[in-house]
């Protein structure tokens, strides 16, 4: 169901390290139902909160996700009007619960609806 | 040197002002206030009263020791209380509707056939039926679509789906056919299976239409007028929602009803008496106390809620004054009708419908026995002497004329939590004053009941503070449509909220659904219901011809007059009779605040040089004379 050919219309960047991940589907999941259009792109760099805030700056939405290598892998919701080293939400290793969430949260904050708790 | 201290009791804060006698001359040196502590009219006051006397000398540069008198208002305690009765209720015997609005269903349109569960076998279900899938929490989104599909090409015609978890539009964007989703549905074991139902996804931005409209369900599920008229409240509770599922059970039974909530019988002064149905709504007993006024008395149906809260009054006014309870009157009733969301009784997913309500201010008023104990032994514990002067409303006229630009004929508003206050100063400096029940407790529970908070305390900061949507991290709307942008981003947890404005520009979310709108205009209502209802009632009663295009100037005192858009409605209100009102401001630099303390010293200097008139003899007589038998 993922859009993987980019293109200037307005969606959420999710770019990943390596490897797609359970994590990565969840957080699909979570922006699939909320409707809102998205991209996924590999990207590889070190810095997790680097490519969060370029993912930021890259969407035409102003919303970029960033998910981390491993398993568990550490996910970064970020917005390109944040600091880099102060994102939205960044949660280590997220649950795939929580990572549904974190997707979740990024296409509310694109549809400027409540953002949803995501439970410890 | 000479000093006088003013000490206004209110309901909620106890109010100093202090005046100077020196080279011939009275000047007001301090103003002060501290919250009133215990019941405004009760010996409890006193500790408030020494730290607003504390304050004062502070800000005067003196000592409590310092100060020769003390004036306290006549204070007659008023209690005013709030009660709500539901009189209608939605009833539904059998399970027959989901009323449910989920933030994401998937697909759109209209479906309708016999609920089958999604686990169930192919076998037992002919081609010829349409299918309707009950979906629990157990089963994947991916597997749903899945099985949707297969059903789907082996010639079954699937029309819907109802899903235990928030997972409509992952199943619809993974279904081959297009059929309306709703998801969210927690207690789905409560959808029946087997049965006949229909289900409704409105397009995005819109709302349902066919399942929201009595003849919409009748017509898919063919039923006779008398069917159809049962269904009517399914259909009201549907009214509004991005989705809905109607299910027709065997017996399925719907009723609408009323519930007897008691009746109020008000009595005359000339000992006449009518007794009104709450059911019959607010209309009907606002006319029965307007017909029996002067109010001896009103007395509730014993047994009912509404006899309870009538009682209630009693008993506590019965406490505080030593009285028998059954002596206490009730004085005046406000009657408002509201819509509260109620719980549909017999409904499967948690269903509400807005159910009409009766709210209702009492107000018990009793003798000023009380006050002599709180002077009595103020004096005693700071040793200064204390004289209880004139009635509050009349040195509440006193304080306001001090403000720019009034003169008398005068009226003034002094709406406060529990009760509406007015009184009006003639040609001839005579006053006259009322207390009518219904002031700023009974807009915080209309508030309350409205938004379905359950929660005083919000509700009250509602009333007291505007709203603003947090539109981005970065910006916020407020009630007039501007937008505010921020230095820092807003808490994620603020993100897409209504929030309250408060006095240190702090944002407090309210955590409700309701919009930014529906949250301004269930305030603004909720406060023209009873502040400018009563102020219409309380300057038409006090008005010699009882027509207020008669009053030239009305000046709002008191707490709601600090109100952010109080003063403003009543002003637009009294506009329409050509009446100048505004908010008071005492002494040129009060503000709306220290009126009755500013009255009270002003009454007693004998028109002072504050006032440009003499003060007729009824004013200050008692206060003259005490004075005279001191020196």
């Amino acid at each position: 169901m993922s859009n993987t050919t980019s293109s200037p219309r307005p969606q959420i960047e999710v770019y990943y390290q390596s490897e797609r991940s359970d994590v990565l589907d969840f957080v699909e999941y979570g922006i699939e139902e909320e409707g809102v259009p998205w991209h996924v792109e590999s990207m590889q760099r070190d810095d997790l909160l680097m490519v969060a805030h370029e993912a930021a700056d890259d969407s035409r939405l102003g919303i970029g996700i960033a998910i981390g290598d491993g398993n568990p892998s550490r996910t970064i919701l970020q917005h390109e009007r944040m600091p880099e080293d102060q994102p939205v939400f960044d949660v280590s290793s997220p649950t795939l619960v929580q990572a549904r969430l974190l997707g979740a949260n990024s296409a509310r904050l694109a549809k400027r609806t409540p953002l949803k708790r995501i439970p410890e | 040197m000479k000093y006088i201290a003013g000490i206004d009791i209110g309901n909620s804060s106890t109010e100093v002002g202090i005046i100077r006698h020196d080279q011939e001359s009275w000047r007001f040196v301090a103003s002060s206030l501290f919250q009133t502590t215990g019941l405004k009219g009760t010996t409890e006051n006193i500790p408030g009263i020494k730290r607003a006397l504390e304050r004062g000398v502070e800000n005067a540069g003196i000592e409590v020791k310092d100060l020769d008198l003390l004036l306290l208002n006549e204070a007659a305690p008023v209690i005013g209380d709030v009660a709500m009765e539901t009189i209608t209720e939605t009833i539904i015997t059998e399970s027959t509707m989901i009323g449910h609005d989920p933030s994401t269903p998937g697909g759109v349109g209209i479906g309708t056939g016999t609920i089958v569960d999604i686990s169930g076998s192919q076998q037992t279900h002919s081609k010829d039926d349409d299918i309707i899938f009950r979906v629990p929490s157990a089963v994947d989104f991916a597997d749903v679509a899945a099985i949707i599909n297969e059903w789907a090409e082996q010639g079954y015609d699937i029309q819907g789906a109802i899903l235990q978890k928030d997972d409509a539009v992952l199943v619809s964007n993974r279904c081959e056919i297009d059929i309306p989703i709703v998801d969210e549905v927690t207690e789905i074991d409560e959808v029946p299976l087997g049965q006949p139902a229909a289900i409704e996804v409105a397009s995005s931005g819109q709302t349902i239409d066919t399942l929201s409209n009595p003849y919409g369900i009748a017509t898919l599920f063919e039923l006779t007028a008398e069917e159809t008229q049962k269904i009517i409240p399914v259909a009201r509770a549907l009214v509004g929602n991005k989705s809905g599922v109607v299910i027709k059970t065997p017996e399925g039974d719907v009723e609408e009803r009323s519930i007897p909530a008691g009746s109020l019988t008000v009595t005359g002064e000339d000992g006449s008496k009518s007794t009104v149905d709450t059911e019959d709504g607010a209309q009907a007993i606002r006319e029965a106390i307007r017909n029996r006024r002067p109010l001896k008395d009103v007395t509730g149906e014993s047994g009912t809620n509404i006899g309870g809260m009538l009682n209630r009054a009693r008993t506590e006014m019965g406490e505080i004054t030593n009285q028998n309870p059954n002596s206490i009157q009730i004085r005046d009733i406000l009657a408002v009708d509201t819509v509260v969301p109620q719980a549909v009784k017999g409904a499967v997913a948690g269903e509400y419908r807005m159910e009409n309500a009766v709210a209702l201010a009492s107000m018990v008023k009793t003798n000023r026995l009380p006050m002599e104990q709180i002077a009595e032994e103020l004096e005693q514990e700071i040793a200064i002497d204390v004289h209880i002067q004139g009635i509050e409303a009349s040195m509440a006229v006193l304080g306001s004329l001090t403000t720019p630009g009034t003169d008398f004929p005068i009226a003034i508003l002094d709406i406060g939590g529990g009760s509406t206050d007015a009184a009006y100063m003639n040609e001839h400096k005579e006053i006259e004053s009322i207390h009518l029940a219904g002031a700023g407790d009974l807009v915080t529970m209309l508030i309350d009941s409205e938004l379905g908070l359950e929660d005083r305390k919000t509700a009250e900061e509602i009333k007291k503070h505007p709203a603003a949507k947090v539109e981005t991290l970065f910006s916020i709307r407020h009630e007039d449509g501007t937008v505010d942008f921020l230095e820092t981003a807003v808490d994620p947890e603020l993100f897409g909220k209504v929030v309250l404005l408060k006095n240190d520009d702090k944002m407090e979310p309210i955590n409700t659904d309701h919009s930014l709108e529906e949250i301004r205009s269930t305030r603004r209502e909720a406060k023209e219901k009873v502040f400018v209802t009563n102020s219409e009632r309380a300057l038409r009663q006090i008005t010699p011809s009882l027509n207020i295009r008669h009053l030239p100037f009305v000046v709002m005192v008191g707490r709601s007059a600090l109100d952010f858009e109080i003063p403003e409605m009543i002003s637009n209100t009294l506009a329409e009779y050509g009446i100048v009102c505004g908010s008071g401001n005492i002494r040129e630099e009060q503000g709306p605040r220290n009126a009755v303390a500013t009255g009270l010293v002003l009454s007693h200097i004998d028109g002072g040089s504050f006032l440009d008139f003499e003060l007729p003899d009824g004013l200050s007589t008692s206060i003259t004379e005490k004075v005279a038998t001191d020196e």
